[in-house]
């Protein structure tokens, strides 16, 4: 503060002065004041700036006169003053030594006559709007010690005739609109000890004749600027730093380990700077030091263990890092330390117990996103000062200690993504001042304490994927402000306290993959905020709660795998921001409220696997956002809405399974987006509509089991993408066009089987280098197996492994299904599909032999080529097929001997040779003996041997040589008994 | 009375708890797999999500959906034999041979009152064969050969009428060889490398675990 002293010496001189003299002068200085005063839009805070209030300026608001009556202090901070500094007579105020005019509204730019308070010892004008060039002419003021513009818009002033500012100790411009290299004046201003040049846009190296020229500086903050380069080792030269904020620039180059040297530092900031290198253990040096703060610096050493010696630290931050080791066990002895942070590194080791019962300062430790290892400190009960802990996503394992409870002033508790085992503690009810619980990603088990129904403050409580069983406890009905609750991916059952939401906050509530049961509580959505519920895969029932539909913010519904019953609630269709929409397999019967056609930012709809009933309504055709519509298995009768090729951002469409009859609308073919088009298991008639060859995107198209007529249409050759086509059980007539190798080079799976194809299988089929399925059982197909087959490498042992890696088809595959004849009974693959590798030519009119070349495809799981007319021998290399489960050769005219490589097939768990004219011993083996059903073979009157009951004779003796070949030698041993 | 009460609805929760789970079988074949170790990824088709087991590799179910045979011959697992395959109730095929399989036999494998064939040769297994397989009544196949077998035959096989085929050669078996029921029709060879297994038991007053 500016003391006005008037010497007595002086005093006789003044009173010689004619009173009318400083009347005079005082006036004009209160006209001056008055003058701007009626310049601003806003000065509320000047009401007493009146002449007839007073006609001495010196008892208004903010001003201080000297004993002469000459304004020497106007002291104005956060004064609510609305307007510029243009009508402020500067001159008429010669003796003021004091302007704050801090935190207002006052904007334009700093006049050029403000260089007339060549008194001014002091000058803030911080935190308004003042923006322009700050005036070469305020190099003028050359009293003025305390300069401080920060927090405005100001722009570089005139450097050429700005000149050093020599009384000026204490220098503010941050946040400012500063460019260009570091301003060269203030390395002129060699009296600063306190310099403050943060968020402005000044670049270029720190310059090293900072530390030369300003000797006496204390405090220095660049942050927030662009400086690059390194960090000027010559900042050691500064004797008297205590703070430097170096902080969010381009620097590089590391931490010079001579910063160890200035012993007065406490606080120490680089963080957002692309370092790199270690923590120099010089560091610990700084006795002092007080704030460490080096997040995010591209750091990659160990933490030294020479920074426990920094035994006045209270904050220590070096978060997101690439830091490596444990944390030091010197750490132990700052007992000071109050905010620990050193997340996102990967720190490993344990953690000691040392630190909580030293640090009694501690309120916030977060080391989450490491690698930290062991138990939690039941020690951690001593550091009761505790707001924050943080210690999610590191290995931990073990319990959580029941002393955790002792932390009283706890706000977040964040444990998740360890290896937490055992109960959530009882103790963890006396957390009343907990908002934000988090234990997900766990391994706790047990049910959860009924004493959480203490913790008042709690809004957040996120316990999901542990082993947690039993009840949701009643008490947590009672929670006031619980806003969140989720609790997905356990094991609790019963049903959800019936008052559950009562407090009308719930916004997200989530308990999807458990076994509750019974119904939702009615007051879960009391509040109408609820804004994303999921419960999903549980065992629900009754209907849903009322107030559902008037939740206006609703997004995400997701109640799929449940046992809900009755009509779909057409209320659903007035909360109009829902997203997302899914309530598949439950009991829900009933049409499908044409009121969904309403939810015009509906992305997502799945109702399949209900007993809906009546026709899909027209109005889903409005559906403009949707990009997944699932419908299938219901009962859901009628033709295929033509509007339902409106749909224009569909990649997903999915009604089958159902009752729906009329011929596939051609406007489907309108759907560019889409990938997946599932209209199989119905009875729909008709061609398939040439106009689906417009699908240009589609990747999966299952027609099967309707009944469809006319050849396959050429146009399809144009959907090149086509993973999976399956026009099974159909009544498709025609040949197998060459073309479908040619042109859809991805499939994978190709099912025509039961329809009415004729003719050969082409040849080209083998250029499909993806396939691995391939089923054309129960059609007239004649001719010959083509040789080429033996060229579908994807069915060769390994090759469909590689072909996954570069199909990024993956997760689109999840969602897939294609039944197969699997072991005597159809089945349905739908998440191993992409495993399956498998040729199906059953039911034809194919002849000649089984083409060895067959034997080439390693990766075959199962082959079934029965029923046909097949000649010839089993391929002699059979036992090639390593991978083989299933083997179905019966009913055709095969004949000659079982080639012995056939006991080589040690996954074979269901053989078929019946029905041919095969003779000789039956091949002996690992596998060959378990398959022990005489029916395997029956039909074959030549055969002899294991598992028939017809022995054989002498004359397939010479087979016992073939036998020798067998590695059931491996283990056989004849031993002599002594 | 209200005890009593809460006793009977337990057996009863314990008697229909194969039923309640939907994928029970399923979950035994996971528990097994749980804690091996499959490089060559025989059982990478095994996903725990699909509502029953029946379209594994590896696993053959019959038309209710229950698991009859189990083929895993040399397929380069290793690890130990879960007690929880003791739940297939209707498993016919065990085939477990030529592996890396470790530890003891659990005598849960006693449970599979339905198996006709146990083929658990060519592996690493310790430990005595469990008395519990003589409840495996149906039993024709038992190839236990090629392990690191201890102990003495249990001599409660003998009553196995069923089995057609015994081999227990090359392990580390000791006592006499039953001679009773099946085992009078065995060849010598499915007894040989037993160094201290000491040849057909006598009638008389010689323990069957003599030289144990």
């Amino acid at each position: 503060m500016e003391r006005v002293h008037i010497q007595p010496f002086l005093l006789p001189i003044l009173l010689f002065f004619s009173l009318s003299f400083l009347e005079a002068e005082a006036q004009s200085e209160a006209q001056a004041l008055l003058k701007w005063k009626s310049s601003l839009f806003q000065a509320d805070a000047l009401s007493s700036w009146s002449l007839a209030n007073s006609t001495s300026a010196c008892r208004w608001f903010g001003v201080r006169c000297n004993s002469a009556g000459s304004i020497v202090q106007l002291s104005l901070p956060n004064a609510n003053l609305n307007g510029t500094l243009d009508e402020f007579d500067f001159a008429s105020l010669p003796s003021l030594t004091m302007l704050d005019l801090n935190t207002n509204l006052l904007n334009g730019s700093i006049p050029s006559n403000i260089s007339a308070l060549s008194n001014l010892t002091s000058l803030d004008l911080s935190s308004n709007y003042l923006a322009g060039p700050i005036p070469y002419q305020l190099s003028n003021l050359r009293k003025v010690r305390h300069l401080n513009l920060g927090f405005n818009s100001l722009e570089n002033p005139d450097y050429t005739k700005f000149t050093p500012l020599p009384s000026v100790t204490n220098l503010s411009l941050y946040n400012n609109s500063l460019t260009g290299k570091f301003p060269p004046f203030v390395l002129n201003c060699t009296n600063l000890t306190y310099l403050d040049l943060s968020y402005n846009n000044l670049m270029g190296k720190i310059p090293d004749s900072l530390s030369t020229n300003l000797f006496y500086l204390e405090s220095l903050n660049l942050t927030d600027n662009f400086f690059e380069e390194v960090i000027p080792v010559s900042l050691a030269n500064l004797p008297r730093l205590q703070n430097l904020h170096i902080g969010s620039n381009n620097l590089t180059g590391g931490i010079p380990p001579i910063l160890g040297s200035i012993s007065g530092l406490r606080i120490l900031e680089l963080y957002n700077n692309s370092l790199g290198g270690p923590i120099p253990s010089s560091l610990g040096q700084l006795r002092m030091l007080e704030r460490i703060d080096i997040k995010a610096a591209a750091l990659n050493s160990t933490i030294p263990p020479e920074l426990g010696l920094c035994t006045n630290l209270t904050y220590l931050e070096l978060s997101l890092n690439q830091l490596t080791g444990g944390l030091p066990q010197s750490f132990s002895v700052l007992t000071k330390m109050s905010e620990f942070v050193i997340s996102g590194n990967s720190l490993s080791g344990e953690i000691s117990p040392d630190f909580f019962t030293n640090w009694t300062e501690l309120i916030s430790f977060q080391i989450q996103n490491n690698e930290f290892v062991g138990r939690i400190p039941p020690e951690i009960g001593s550091a009761t000062k505790l707001q924050f802990l943080f210690l999610y996503n590191n290995h931990l394992s073990g319990l959580i200690p029941p002393e955790i409870g002792r932390l009283a002033d706890l706000q977040v508790l964040d444990l998740s993504a360890n290896f937490l085992s055992g109960p959530i503690p009882k103790t963890i009810g006396n957390l009343t001042q907990l908002t934000s619980l988090a234990l997900f990603y766990n391994s706790l088990n047990g049910t959860i304490p009924a004493e959480i129904g203490n913790m008042t403050a709690l809004a957040t409580l996120d316990f999901n994927t542990n082993q947690l069983e039993g009840e949701l406890p009643a008490t947590i009905a009672q929670l006031p402000n619980l806003e969140l609750i989720s609790v997905f991916d356990n094991h609790l059952s019963g049903g959800i306290p019936r008052d559950l939401g009562q407090n009308g906050r719930l916004y997200n509530v989530s308990f999807s993959n458990n076994s509750f049961s019974g119904e939702l509580p009615p007051a879960l959505c009391n509040g109408f905020a609820l804004q994303h519920f999921t419960a999903d895969h549980n065992n629900f029932t009754g209907s849903l709660p009322a107030c559902l539909g008037n939740c206006s913010g609703l997004l995400r519904l997701q109640l799929g795998s449940n046992h809900f019953f009755g009509s779909i609630p057409s209320e659903l269709g007035d909360a109009t921001q829902l997203t997302y929409l899914d309530l598949s397999e439950n009991k829900y019967t009933g049409p499908i409220p044409t009121k969904l056609g309403n939810l015009a930012q509906l992305t997502y709809l799945d109702l399949s696997e209900n007993k809906l009933t009546g026709p899909i309504p027209t109005k889903l055709g409005n559906l403009a956002q949707l990009t997944y519509l699932d419908l299938s298995e219901n009962k859901l009768t009628g033709p295929i809405p033509t509007k339902l090729g409106n749909l224009a951002q569909l990649t997903y469409l999915d009604l089958s399974e159902n009752k729906l009859t009329g011929p596939i609308p051609t406007k489907l073919g309108n759907l560019a987006q889409l990938q997946s088009l599932h209209l199989n298991k119905n009875s729909l008639i008709g061609p398939i509509p040439n106009e689906i060859g417009n699908l240009a995107q589609l990747q999966s198209l299952h027609l099967n089991n309707n009944n469809l007529i006319g050849e396959i249409p050429s146009s399809l050759k144009n959907c090149k993408q086509l993973v999976v086509l399956d026009l099974g059980d159909n009544g498709i007539p025609g040949n197998i066009l060459e073309w479908l190798g040619e042109k859809l080079s991805s499939l994978r799976v190709l099912c025509l089987r039961s329809n009415m194809l004729s003719g050969s299988i082409p040849p080209q089929l083998s250029l499909l280098s993806s396939l691995q399925l391939l089923g054309l059982a129960d059609n007239n197909i004649s001719g010959s197996i083509p040789q080429s087959l033996g060229k579908l490498t994807a069915m060769v042992e390994g090759m469909q492994e590689r072909k996954k890696t570069t199909n990024s088809l993956y997760r689109f595959y999840y969602r897939e299904s294609v039944s197969i004849v699997w072991k005597g009974r159809e089945a349905a693959f739908q998440k191993t599909l992409s495993l399956v590798v498998g040729i199906d030519l059953s039911g034809n009119y194919l002849r000649h032999a089984i083409p060895t070349e067959l034997t080439n495809l390693s990766g075959l799981v199962f082959l079934n080529l029965s029923r046909n007319l097949l000649d010839g021998s089993i391929p002699k290399m059979i036992g090639n097929l390593k991978k083989l489960e299933i083997l179905d050769l019966s009913m055709n005219y095969l004949s000659g001997t079982i080639p012995p490589s056939i006991s080589s097939l040690t996954f074979l768990d269901s053989l078929n040779l019946s029905s041919n004219h095969l003779s000789g011993r039956i091949p002996s083996g690992h596998q060959l003996q378990t398959l022990d059903d005489p029916s395997i073979y029956s039909g074959n009157g030549e055969l002899c041997g294991f598992p028939l009951t017809k022995s054989c004779s002498s004359i397939q003796a010479s087979d016992v040589q073939l036998l020798t070949d067998d590695d059931d030698e491996k283990y056989g041993c004849i031993l002599a008994w002594d | 009375m209200a005890s009593r009460v809460a006793l009977v609805s337990f057996l009863l929760l314990l008697a229909a708890a194969p039923a309640m789970s939907t994928n029970y079988e399923g979950e035994a074949l996971q528990a097994l797999r749980a804690r091996l170790s499959d490089p060559s990824n025989a059982l990478q088709s095994w996903n725990p999500s699909l509502v029953n087991p029946c379209t594994w590799f590896h696993v053959t179910c019959d038309v209710r959906n229950r698991v009859i045979r189990l083929d895993l011959g040399n397929s380069n697992i290793s690890g130990p034999l879960a007690p929880e395959l003791g739940r297939l109730q209707d498993l016919q095929y065990l085939e477990l041979y030529g592996n890396n399989f470790e530890g003891k036999i659990p005598e849960e494998l006693g449970n599979l009152k339905s198996l006709i064939s146990m083929d658990l040769y060519g592996n690493r297994l310790e430990g005595e064969i469990p008395k519990s397989f003589a409840k495996l009544k149906s039993l024709r196949f038992l190839r236990l050969n090629n392990n690191k077998l201890s102990g003495s035959i249990p001599r409660e096989l003998v009553t196995l009428s069923n089995l057609k085929v015994f081999d227990v050669s090359n392990n580390d078996l000791c006592g006499t060889i039953p001679i009773d029921g099946p085992f009078a029709t065995f060849p010598i060879q499915s007894f040989g490398n037993n160094s201290r297994l000491n040849g057909p038991e006598l009638q008389g007053p010689v323990p069957y675990d003599f030289g144990c």
